[in-house]
């Protein structure tokens, strides 16, 4: 045997050694992720039957390796849907590392650790998000955001600047490079990124930080302005994610259905909001709350015929429940059917004798038939039974006022300001009676109260200190 | 689906339950093997690159063939040691670096504390936004301080002789209270009370907040002084000596609704203080004040919930303070609700106690989360913090540090509230011990189903005997008012 023929022989052995040894590893290695892939199951006992049969389903396939990683990845859906989250986080771990190409699973763990505040391991598992195929913008904008939180801000920056170069209209990106300059208090660099995006987002995003920003820099009145349009704004709507958005699919949770539901409404997308109620009725058509948020969103999208049977529903599984007579009644009342939403109402007070909601409905009522003294009474009930809300002070207040009872009316009102300190209608209102009493101090009292409440409408401000110029003979304060 | 399903986050099984000693026995064979490789590899390599091979006495040729052979069996036999190797250590499924994968079956202690309601009857629905513990009359028993929110009142619940309690009112037109702090602001021998006033509970952007102290004129007569008015709602008010003056100053957390604010406020004169805005977000729930970092100088923590979720350490560098984030969630929803100041691991640092619980989002009432829980965050020095998952409980408000059950650890209790989304479920836990082992592992005992909707919750030695007693307050802004309870004494 020759030397060359030897040597060739060696290199042969040794790489069919090598090539065998690493096959033999690579399967050895994947039966054993897989072997230790799956949780311990939780107590499902209080879940529907369903949940348990599909997590069984998954468990067995994984075991009997049938498909196993489209079944582990089946799985932790199922336990990430359901609020099982040491559950789902242990099933991605061997997702990464069986199927490193589909970016999702790296990224739910991330979201899980990073949500309970484990920003370092999240941000390990953001970095193993692969960017191919597919470029998953929400999940750099997580790694930028899990940046910022431990006070990486240079890395941050990068993350959004580089998100923006390919995404330039992305608004999370601008928020976050906005958030990193406030970090460093470069207000004029947070300013201009905060304009852009509030009016990129029409406020949705950045309205609280502008604010700030603005009181910062001394511009009081722009923050004035932005303060004024609203009595709590609380706009913030968290990225589309469909990543997790997809994972609801697999939620046998009402509860979260009904969360995911508010969201989607609010973003607004009223189609993926009653798929997720619907859902959840599926799940808990006994359950009145759901009913009640179904019908709210029917009527908002003024679907009036199915939002009264929901309403009706809600009002049959819960009738203490006074927010369900009361829609109702307004359903009706809105629809034209001014007899209906009466006999709901009585209805209503029947079951929620201590209704404020319905109390002051039913002065409405009574008002609107020329019945004063009966409908000052339900006034009255009604803030007896909320004394923390100015509504009804202040409907009770006018309404004293309009039967001519004006010091009476006026007390009202005074006291209204101690439920909701700064109400602009009740401060304008104050102002103006002192006006007409003549009663300089208590006008300049209550001009100084407006002043205070960004929330007073210009057109309001302006028609009292006119009043208090022609009064008085001089500039309102 | 059962309600009861929202238990499952108190009755799911340990995950910690793989045996350690397999997997230390997994790992170690894994390293063996690498171990046998590398040092083969090693022992190859300095056979091919030793300088001194020509000095060899074997020829550079027989050399290469010894060399080539045992290239082919090693590298063969390291592949096939490598396959018969387990590889799950290398690969296996990473658990989470914190503790909060570690969770516990829930056991039913209902019993072990006897509840008693005291002070004032339940006429409306209380609003008990906070309770303090404190001697305020300085007679040698535990009172309580507390907040009546929705009779914008300052209450004290002094204990008039051992377990008799008589409910004075001592301060009112106190517009929404939502917490009351004692501490002497006058350097006059007796206790002020420091109340944070929000003006009006619900979301509110307004500038309707203020700061008031009631001034104790020594016999628990007290006169008001606004020292902070028309500014973000305020939730927070603790007392320091910050600038080492010899004057209280004040650390305000200031939720607000849009925009909130965290600043201390400089006193310059009796009753007279400057402000020092130190961060400018909204949703500040709690302020914490000690010295965090050990250079004997007051600093701040607070917490930041709304969409920002963070916690805050202001460090105090004489008189001024630098920011730092110390810890923060990227859920938006993670729904902070409350920190505590203790020292749970007993190494004289300050360590943070956490819930969060707040259940308020798009539906149409608020329920509980599957993150929903307590956690503390321990100082580990230099204004550095580690987080650890203590356990879950869904609605979980007002953490606080109680040796419970005297066994020589701390434990961890806290209340829950809003956590009955469909109002059907009358297991609905209100109040959770988490007894410490004594290696914290925090295991959950169930305290209490009712009163439901707890907010507040304190402790303090009010029998005199060295037992701890609880104090727990109910907040009701939703029908039906049923299970209620106004303040109410736990003890054994």
């Amino acid at each position: 045997m020759g030397k060359k023929t030897l040597l060739a022989g060696i290199l042969v052995c040794l790489a069919a050694a090598i090539a065998v040894g690493t096959i033999a590893w690579r399967a050895r290695q994947r039966a054993a992720i897989l072997a230790a892939a799956l949780p311990d199951r939780p107590d499902l006992s209080a879940w529907a039957p369903e949940l348990a049969a599909r997590i069984t389903s998954c468990e067995t396939r994984v075991r009997e390796r049938t498909d196993p990683i489209s079944a582990l990845g089946e799985l932790s859906r199922l336990y990430h849907a359901n609020g099982f989250l040491p559950e789902a986080s242990h099933c991605y771990g061997a997702l990464t590392v069986l199927d490193p190409a589909n970016g999702r699973w790296a990224y739910r763990d991330a979201i899980i650790l990073s949500g309970f505040g484990e920003n370092e391991p999240a941000i390990e598992r953001l970095r193993q998000v692969p960017t191919r195929p597919v470029d998953y913008v929400p999940a750099r904008l997580r790694l930028g955001e899990t940046l910022l939180k431990v006070g990486n801000i240079d890395d941050a920056i990068g993350v959004y600047r580089a998100i923006l170069e390919t995404h330039p209209k992305e608004s999370y990106a601008l928020l976050g490079l906005a958030r990193c300059d406030i970090e460093r208090e470069r207000w004029q660099d947070a300013r201009e990124k905060l304009e852009r995006l509030v009016d990129q987002t029409n406020y949705m995003l950045g309205y609280d930080l502008i604010v700030s920003v603005y009181e910062r820099l001394g511009e009081t009145a722009r923050a004035a302005a932005i303060r004024g349009q609203m009595r709590a704004w609380g706009a913030f709507r968290d990225m589309l994610d469909p990543w997790m958005e997809e994972l609801l699919e697999d939620s046998y949770d009402p509860y979260q259905l009904s969360l995911a539901s508010g969201a989607a409404a609010r973003r607004p997308d009223h189609a993926l909001a009653l798929r997720r109620l619907e859902r959840a009725i599926t799940l808990a058509p006994e359950t009145a709350a759901l009913r009640f948020q179904l019908a709210s969103l029917l009527l908002e999208r003024k679907e009036y015929v199915k939002a009264r049977e929901q309403f009706e529903r809600c009002t049959q599984l819960a009738p203490k429940f006074a927010d369900g007579w009361a829609h109702l009644s307004g359903l009706l009342a809105t629809v034209g059917d001014r007899a209906g939403a009466d006999r709901i109402l009585e209805e209503g007070l029947r079951n929620c004798p201590d209704s404020p909601g319905l109390h002051m409905m039913n002065g409405h009522r009574l008002k609107r038939i020329g019945r004063l003294e009966e409908a000052i009474a339900e006034y009255r009930r009604s803030i007896e039974l909320r004394p923390t809300e100015a509504d009804a002070y202040i409907e009770l207040g006018t309404t004293l006022i309009g039967a001519g009872r004006s010091a009476e009316g006026i007390s009202v009102l005074e006291s209204a300001l101690v439920a909701e300190p700064q109400h602009p209608f009740i401060v304008c209102t104050l102002a103006l009676h002192a006006i007409e009493q003549r009663d300089e101090a208590a006008a300049r009292k209550w001009i100084e109260q407006a002043r205070l409440q960004p929330r007073v409408k210009p057109v309001d401000m302006k028609q009292v200190t006119e009043a208090y110029s022609a009064t008085f003979g001089r500039r309102a304060p | 689906m059962s309600s009861g399903a929202f238990f499952r986050t108190l009755s799911a099984t340990c995950n910690a339950s793989r045996p350690p000693k397999q997997r230390f026995s997994r790992l170690f064979v894994h390293r063996l093997a690498i171990a046998r490789v590398a040092d083969f590899y090693t022992w190859l390599a300095c056979g091919f690159e030793s300088p001194h091979r020509s000095s060899h006495p074997m020829s550079f040729r027989s050399s290469t063939r010894r060399h080539l052979w045992c290239t082919t069996l090693l590298v063969s036999s390291a592949a096939i040691v490598l396959a018969g190797c387990d590889p799950a250590s290398s690969s296996k499924p990473r658990t989470s670096s914190g503790t909060r994968t570690v969770r516990h079956q829930a056991v039913d202690r209902t019993g072990y504390l006897r509840p008693e309601a005291v002070g004032a009857a339940i006429a409306a629905p209380p609003w008990i936004a906070h309770l303090t513990p404190v001697d305020l009359d300085r007679d040698g028993r535990l009172d309580l301080i507390g907040c009546e929110s929705q009779e914008n009142r300052i209450f004290w619940l002094r204990q008039a002789s051992p377990g008799r309690y008589e409910e004075v009112t001592v301060g009112t037109d106190l517009l929404a209270p939502v917490h009351v702090e004692a501490a002497d602001m006058d350097a006059d021998g007796d206790l002020d009370l420091l109340v944070s006033l929000m003006g009006y509970v619900f979301p509110n952007n307004d500038k309707i907040g203020s700061v008031v102290i009631l001034e104790n004129d020594g016999s628990q007569h007290f006169a008001p002084h606004v020292v902070l008015d028309h500014t973000s709602r305020v939730t927070d008010v603790r007392a320091g000596d910050f600038n080492e003056d010899g004057r209280m100053d004040l650390a305000v957390g200031q939720f607000g609704y849009d925009q909130g604010e965290i600043r201390w406020l400089e006193q310059t004169s009796p009753w007279q203080f400057k402000e020092h805005v130190l961060l400018e977000l909204s949703g500040a729930i709690n302020v914490l004040v000690a010295d965090f970092n050990g250079d004997r100088r007051l600093d701040i923590v607070a917490l930041i919930s709304q969409q920002w979720e963070e916690i805050y350490f202001f460090e105090n560098t004489g008189g001024a303070f630098r920011s730092k984030r110390i810890w923060g969630s990227t859920n938006e929803d993670y729904g902070s609700s409350g920190i505590y100041l203790t020292d749970l691991n007993n190494d004289t640092r300050p360590d943070i106690l956490y819930t969060n619980g707040d259940g308020f989002g798009p539906a149409a009432l608020p329920g509980p989360r599957p993150w929903h829980g307590v956690q503390w965050l321990e100082n580990t020095g230099g204004g550095f913090f580690r987080y650890h998952r203590i356990g879950d409980l869904p609605g979980a408000y007002s953490p606080v540090s109680v040796d419970l059950d005297q066994d020589g650890h701390l434990d961890v209790v806290a209340v829950s509230a809003y956590s009955d989304w469909d109002k059907k479920n009358p297991r609905v836990v209100s109040m959770m011990w988490f007894r410490n082992d004594g290696r914290f592992n925090f295991e959950p005992q169930i305290l209490a189903y009712a009163p439901k909707d707890l907010i507040t919750l304190a402790v303090g030695d009010f029998d005199g005997d060295g037992s701890p007693v609880l104090a727990t307050g109910g907040f009701y802004i939703f029908a039906p008012h049923i299970n209620m309870g106004r303040i109410t004494l736990w003890r054994r």
